[in-house]
């Protein structure tokens, strides 16, 4: 057994029948698989064997769940309906959110409903390594149940916090089952304490039944000594629609992998992400698209921007099988590197074996444009304002409508951009 | 205003000025004629201060001040403004928004009162409108999907934002049709004063039938060969620039 889980140690609390299975079957698979390594294609440009010198223990409770609250930050500045977890327990709900939606506890459901359970067997893109990783350590996790036909003014903010204990694991687990004719915005977020080598292992599995539409902003705000290895899978049913945005923000390690199945006619997606390392960070994007019925559309539009000794990846599957027509995809994805040292290293994926497919797909990876910079400086913009007029310009596209934080302090604050003293 | 005496620059190792010298005062304009190779660009470009030119001798100063040394960013605060032969696209990057920087910038470094949104917006509206322009042009990105046209006009636009005491066109014409160069043209004339001075680069006389220069330039092979008042053009268009060259030679 990997030394990454020995010391970690669970609660004794039972999990009621439904995941103690899953936990089961978990335990049974860890022993067999081995730990992954960057020499296998899908570790590929991460140092993941960093991980397995580490000794994790488990997260203690020992900070109080008012003060682990009071040390939130928000990032947003929009109103939202929060929900606060730590390592998958609950410790506050905004009273106004309890009337909308369906909230429970792992610990407090003895059954769940088929749907949810259909969200929790485990989609095959996944890594099986640390999906069975977060079944094996889960403590608790958190369902989430939107009616049918319901429409929310604000997000449901979903705010993991993570641990102040160094060396520790936490395994957030999140399973959301949105019903029918239901439109909502989703905000999942993990917000890192000062505390140094520790992991968040995360699985998120959202299931968007007919009609319904989704959007689903996720927030990795890791701290330069930590790791976060995060797994979402989205299920879509007929004409469900997802906008999904993923802001990760590298840690040592952030690791996202997020797939999304296509399952049924007239459902489709767009995914939007975006990176900013600093330092030695590594931000990690690996999706997956599966499009498993006919008419069915995906797009996609990931950007990064690496400043330092940053590492930036993406790796952008899209699977349309033989059998399946009237598909549309599109893929981008576009890095700029601000340092000789920063690098990125893209890889599309596309495995398409129809002939009824509009597709196409583009990388880029460069610097900040010379002659752009030029022509800003040249209308007396001081050159370091110049190229932060030109980052925001490039993500932008990405994140425009969404995040009232993204302004000019939260960029040269996550890239690590010096500022002019008289701006 | 502008004082440059021999001025020698080199891009990589080719010399591409080669003696240059030009004196400008306040309220003149100045129109650069000249072939293709002769160095227009260039001297465009090491007066508004892009890299990868070398001055290797000669002055050029600006109000007294050398200005060689100085970044793109500190001359165009001191008052010199460059309109590019070819305006960049800058996708993200808000033309309102980059303008207030701009003018902002200005006016820290003259120690004056920075605009507000609010202030900045009323007082752009005033330029556009003053030009003709449409209000959509503000929030439109950076010469984003503009045209020919469009993209010119946006930078006579930003002239008159800004507000330079010297101001070049680098080739304006090129690429504009006859509508197009007229309305470029009257926007330019407008912002004609006692205190501010014109370089007008071109190849040819046209535009300088609506932008009447006081002084005409003919650089060739890095240096101004000739000057003279507005004829100098009309009688260059008429003989060509083999005439001027081979005059040299002679």
């Amino acid at each position: 057994m990997p030394c990454l889980i020995e010391n970690a140690k669970k609660t004794s609390v039972p999990l009621p029948k439904w995941i103690q299975s899953e936990q089961q079957l978990a335990n049974e698979k860890i022993e067999s698989i081995p730990f992954p390594n960057s020499k296998h294609e899908h570790w590929k440009y991460l140092p993941i064997e960093k991980l397995q010198e580490i000794n994790f223990n488990s997260v203690s409770d020992s900070v109080a769940p008012d003060l682990l609250v009071s040390t939130y930050q928000p990032l947003i500045k929009n109103k939202s309906h929060k929900i606060f977890l730590s390592n998958g327990k609950i410790i506050k709900i905004d009273e106004s959110l309890k009337s909308i939606v369906g909230i429970y506890q792992f610990s407090d459901c003895h059954e769940v409903s088929k749907q949810f359970l259909s969200a929790l067997k485990k989609p095959s893109s996944l890594d099986p390594f640390f999906y069975f990783l977060n079944s094996k350590m889960l403590i608790d996790g958190l369902l989430l149940e939107v009616p049918e036909g319901t429409s929310i003014d604000h997000p449901i903010h979903i705010i993991n916090l993570g641990s102040s204990d160094t060396s520790s694991i936490s395994s957030p687990r999140l399973i959301i089952r949105v019903a029918p004719n239901s439109n909502v915005k989703l905000i999942e977020e993990f917000s890192d304490l000062n505390s140094s080598d520790s992991l968040t292992n995360t699985v998120t599995q959202i299931r968007i039944e007919d009609n319904a539409n989704v959007h689903h902003d996720r927030i990795v705000n890791t701290n330069p000594d930590n790791y976060h290895f995060g797994q979402i899978t989205f299920d879509l049913c007929r004409n469900a629609h997802l906008q999904s945005n993923s802001l990760a923000l590298g840690g040592k390690i952030t690791r996202i992998d997020l797939s999304v199945d296509l399952n049924e006619k007239g459902s489709e997606c767009d995914l939007k992400g975006l990176y900013l390392c600093k330092g030695q960070t590594i931000a990690d994007h690996h999706t997956a698209i599966f499009h498993n019925s006919e008419h069915t559309k995906s797009s996609e539009l990931y950007r990064g921007v690496i400043n330092d000794k940053g590492l930036g990846v993406f790796n952008g599957k899209v699977v349309v099988s033989e059998s399946i027509s009237r598909v549309s995809a599109t893929q981008h994805n576009n890095n700029l590197l601000l340092s000789e040292l920063a690098s990125a290293n893209t890889k599309p994926e596309l495995q398409i074996y129809s002939d009824d497919v509009r597709c196409a797909h583009g990388a880029t990876v460069g610097q900040l444009d010379s002659e752009s910079l030029f022509y800003l400086r040249s209308r007396g913009i001081a050159e370091q304002q110049a190229q932060l007029l030109l980052i925001k310009g490039f993500i932008e596209e990405i994140l425009s409508e969404n995040y009232k934080f993204m302004d000019g302090e939260f960029i040269t604050t996550s890239l690590g951009i010096e500022r002019n003293n008289n701006e | 205003m502008l004082s440059i005496k021999n001025l020698h620059a080199n891009v990589a190792d080719n010399e591409i000025l080669k003696g240059l010298n030009l004196e400008i005062n306040a309220g003149e304009v100045h129109a650069i004629m000249g072939p293709n190779g002769s160095g227009k660009s260039t001297l465009s470009h090491v007066i508004a201060g892009k890299s990868g030119y070398t001055v290797t001798e000669g002055t050029a100063s600006f109000n007294g001040e050398s200005i060689l040394d100085l970044s793109p960013e500190e001359r165009a605060n001191s008052g010199i403004f460059l309109a590019f032969q070819y305006p960049v696209e800058i996708p993200g990057v808000n033309n309102i928004y980059m303008l207030r920087e701009a003018l902002n910038s200005k006016k820290r470094n003259f120690g004056e009162k920075e605009l507000t949104a609010a202030e900045f917006l009323k007082f752009v509206k005033q330029k556009v409108e003053a030009l003709g322009l449409k209000n959509s042009l503000l929030n439109r990105p950076v010469n984003d999907g503009f045209s020919g046209g469009e993209k010119k006009r946006n930078e006579i636009f930003q002239m008159s934002v800004l507000e330079p005491s010297l101001a070049i066109l680098d080739e304006t014409d090129s690429g504009l049709d006859i509508d197009a160069l007229k309305i470029v043209s009257d926007g330019v004339n407008s912002l004609r004063k006692d205190d501010r001075a014109f370089i007008v680069v071109t190849h040819y006389q046209r535009l300088l039938d609506y932008i009447v220069p006081d002084f005409v330039n003919v650089l060739h092979d890095g240096k101004i060969i000739r000057s003279g008042d507005k004829n100098l053009a009309k009688e260059l268009e008429a003989k060509g620039y083999d005439w001027l060259k081979n005059e040299r030679k002679d």
